[in-house]
């Protein structure tokens, strides 16, 4: 900006419009408010911090250099290590970091009603997982690219690497099987989205075989025709689902496609990358880029109304979709798009090897994950422009509402949320699906919310086309997803089982690749066999879990950043993450304790357990339930344990890092930071040539 | 001997650049200033001449898409080890695909 008096007159008009706009969404207790609110507010809130608060960071506390060569510069190989233009690697960092966590994480939360969710999003996005991405981002850079665990046994010790390491790979394997239970629960006895889903896979074949063998690396070629064939596949599943033969065969209840699910990440962690995982990833990147951009422009064209009220009486902890109260269940249930430990994965690691500049960083960490955040509200507002009743319908657990419509209808009804039969069966039918009841998992109500807001913008004719396409896009990424962790928990297993025995630990070898690779899909799709034969749903059980087991990632990302910054003598500026971190021990620690303890058979899994086996003693649940109460109560108590020893990890990681911060203030030897000397930008290759 | 220091950005490696007539975009402003040049206002007609502007977000696109992947590896590769032979088309995206899935690649 040229002229600072107008730069401050914008700047001024930047916050007054994001005070309004936020007073106006915390505030309104009316009938209805404009999704265009929540863009402002967002919109608003975002500016500011990457102007100020991101700045600040970048100048005062980090201290970025853009005269430092980055390791990319310095180790450029053409391959990983390649500096590139910015608004590429924000690109890459972008579709890297945004998966469906924030669009399933909201969506969740919205039992609350609008504002505990869009709250956390907003804020614990600019001050807590913009944050973490970015000084991590920084650490990673000044390292050349070193990982998470590497850096927290660099920084902190020995045990801080060895509980970064083993938390990442529960986190992989309980993400997994919540994202897997997800795209079942989608596919439930519904053709359409099932022979869809199940063509992304011969399509990705078909795209890696094109990219490998009939036009090696056309990238764009390749990911062209796929995206067509994918498109197609959402009409052919229309066609399917209206031939009375052929529907038969995509039309399956939750266990045979658990099975299925578990089935196909297991060939896919054996198959080689080329074949499948490799060209899936392209689709799904592309399909995921399209669609939220196409979302964001059909919610500020279109600026649907917010049905949802602001708060529900679900703050109180009974709510349907999962049981807990609002604190602190909403900031686990919502980790993805207000921080998310899994980014500290990315932002060390893959990215840092890209940057050309130091400068960079503050867009790409903060700029990247600020977008995420953009795209978590934007699953709120798909999930709260719906009817509340619909709303409710959709995600309750038959085990909460009852099995039956009618049933669930009035349950619904009398909480508030009046909805009839008759318009869940028109609406499932405009969806073309069987019924929208009790559709848990967040992709079926994200799917019609979003089908909603497309249709209006781009047509009502093609409601059910639009429903299928938003799964289509949910279970694209969601399987690449899959895909990838299990074959990253496959190496890192294979890494730590070669510890043991050293053939185990080679990469190449098919016995030690068979046997991985079991290990961790027998792992997830325990976890996701569980989930599917529970009657409550199994989300309400493995997405706090999953939640409470990132946050502690994050937790330990932002111990990594707090070492670091106090050992390199800003002990006045570790509050930036000593900050979220103590608010994100709060929040985990205390979600563990009631998930433990909590004598409430919705929030305590303990108590859960041991309801259902006095139950099952005294002969009161029937003959079906009885069958799998004993692998409901193990798992309940498995669940507890690994409870337990997430936040064991996670205050085994903090007290290291105090200990190392108190040993450092103290003037006592700590390991030394890890940092990589100052080489001047620009002279390094000028250097090699001569 | 050439004293040129260290390009920018990958953008100024691509072989398409080396036609200099061709306007180096590196962040919004210079789009919008080339839009902003690239419309000549007469009096009565308006002249636009997207054809830079139109390779440049071809560029991108292949860029972000990794679809010059292999242009950018054979530029770098001669640079620096003009004595080996690179990699082939097919061998260079085996290995960068076996490699780039080794590690954490996608989240959440």
């Amino acid at each position: 900006m040229k002229n600072p008096l107008v730069s401050v007159l914008i700047w001024i008009a930047v916050v007054l419009l994001g005070s309004a706009a936020l007073g106006g969404i915390a505030l309104n207790r009316g009938e209805s408010i404009n999704a265009l609110w929540f863009v402002t507010a967002a919109l608003c809130v975002y500016a500011i911090a990457y102007r100020f608060y991101a700045t600040w960071i970048a100048t005062k506390v980090l201290l970025i250099d853009p005269t430092r060569a980055t390791p990319a510069e310095r180790l450029n190989n053409g391959r990983d290590y390649i500096p590139t233009n910015r608004w590429i690697v924000f690109g890459h960092h972008f579709a890297a970091i945004a998966g469906p966590g924030p669009l399933v994480g909201p969506t969740l939360a919205a039992q609350f009603g609008y504002l505990p969710g869009t709250l956390w999003i907003l804020f614990g996005a600019v001050l807590g997982g913009c944050v973490q991405d970015m000084v991590t981002l920084f650490y990673s850079t000044r390292r050349n690219g070193r990982s998470l665990g590497q850096m927290a046994r660099d920084e902190l010790g020995a045990i801080g690497g060895l509980a970064a390491l083993i938390t990442t790979l529960f986190i992989m394997i309980i993400l997994i099987a919540v994202l897997g239970l997800v795209v079942v629960n989608a596919m439930k006895h519904s053709p359409w989205a099932t022979s869809t889903v199940a063509a992304t896979i011969p399509i990705a074949m078909l795209v890696g075989l094109y990219m490998r063998t009939i036009r090696p690396g056309r990238v764009l070629e390749g990911s062209l025709l796929g995206v067509i064939l994918l498109l197609l596949s959402v009409a052919g599943g229309g066609w399917i689902e209206h031939q009375q033969n052929l529907r038969a065969f995509f039309d399956y209840p939750g266990l045979p496609l658990a099975w299925m699910v578990i089935a196909y990440g297991f060939a896919a962690a054996i198959l080689p990358v080329w074949l499948l995982l490799a060209p899936r990833d392209y689709l799904s990147t592309y399909i995921k880029l399209g669609t939220i951009i196409l979302l964001m422009l059909a919610i500020v064209w279109m600026q649907p109304n917010i049905k949802m009220p602001a708060l529900t009486q679900f703050i109180d902890g009974t709510g349907p979709i999962f049981g807990g109260k609002l604190f602190p269940f909403v900031f686990i249930t919502i980790a993805c798009g207000a921080i998310s430990g899994f980014h500290a994965l990315i932002a060390s690691g893959t990215t840092p090897k890209l940057l050309s500049n130091e400068r960079d960083i503050r867009m790409i960490g903060f700029g990247g994950m600020a977008l995420e955040s953009f795209v978590a509200i934007m699953a709120i507002i798909a999930a709260t422009v719906l009817d509340p009743g619909v709303f409710f319908a959709i995600n309750s657990p038959a085990g909460v509402v009852g099995k039956e419509a009618a049933d669930a209808v009035a349950k619904i009804s009398s909480w508030g949320f009046p909805v009839t039969v008759a318009q869940m069966n028109l609406l499932a039918q405009q969806m073309g699906e069987a019924t929208l009841f009790a559709r848990t998992g967040g992709a079926p109500s994200l799917a019609v919310g979003m089908a909603s807001i497309f249709g209006s913008a781009f047509g009502q004719g093609m409601l059910a086309m639009w429903y299928h396409f938003a799964i289509m896009f949910e279970a694209i990424f969601i399987l690449t997803t899959l895909d990838a962790g299990t074959r990253v928990g496959r190496f890192m297993l294979q890494d730590m089982l070669g510890n043991v025995w050293k053939p185990l630990g080679r990469t190449s070898w098919y016995p030690s690749v068979l046997l991985s690779s079991g290990i961790i899909v027998a792992a997830w799709g325990y976890f996701l066999y569980i989930g599917v034969i529970d009657p409550n749903g199994g989300v309400n059980i493995l997405w706090p879990l999953f939640g409470i087991s990132n946050q502690i990632l994050a937790a330990i990302a932002l111990c990594v950043a707090t070492g670091i910054l106090i050992k390199s003598d800003k002990l006045r500026y570790a509050w930036i993450t000593a900050l979220p971190l103590t608010w994100l021990i709060i929040i985990t620690s205390s979600a563990a304790w009631e998930k433990i303890t909590s004598t409430d058979v919705r929030i305590g899994f303990l108590a859960a357990a041991n309801d259902l086996a006095t139950k099952l003693a005294s002969g009161l649940l029937s003959p079906e339930k009885a069958a799998i109460a004993p692998q409901l109560i193990f798992n309940q108590r498995l669940d507890a344990v690994l409870t337990l020893f997430f936040v064991c990890m996670l205050w085994l990681i903090v007290f290291d890092m105090l200990r190392v911060c108190v040993r450092y203030l103290k003037g006592k030897p700590v390991p030394p930071l890890s940092e990589v000397s100052h080489h001047l930008a620009g002279m390094e290759k000028a250097w090699r040539r001569d | 001997m050439e004293t040129r220091l260290i390009t920018k950005s990958a953008n100024e490696l691509l072989p398409a650049v080396s036609d200099s007539s061709l306007p180096v975009f590196e962040t919004a402003q210079d789009v919008s200033r080339h839009i902003a040049q690239s419309i000549t206002l007469n009096t009565n007609t308006i002249h636009i001449d997207p054809l830079p502007l139109l390779i440049y977000v071809w560029r991108t696109i292949r860029e972000l898409s990794g679809d010059d992947a292999y242009e950018r590896y054979i530029t770098q590769h001669t640079t620096n080890y003009p004595d080996t032979p690179p990699l082939t088309r097919k061998d260079f995206f085996l290995c960068q695909q076996q490699q780039k899935w080794r590690g954490i690649q996608r989240c959440c």
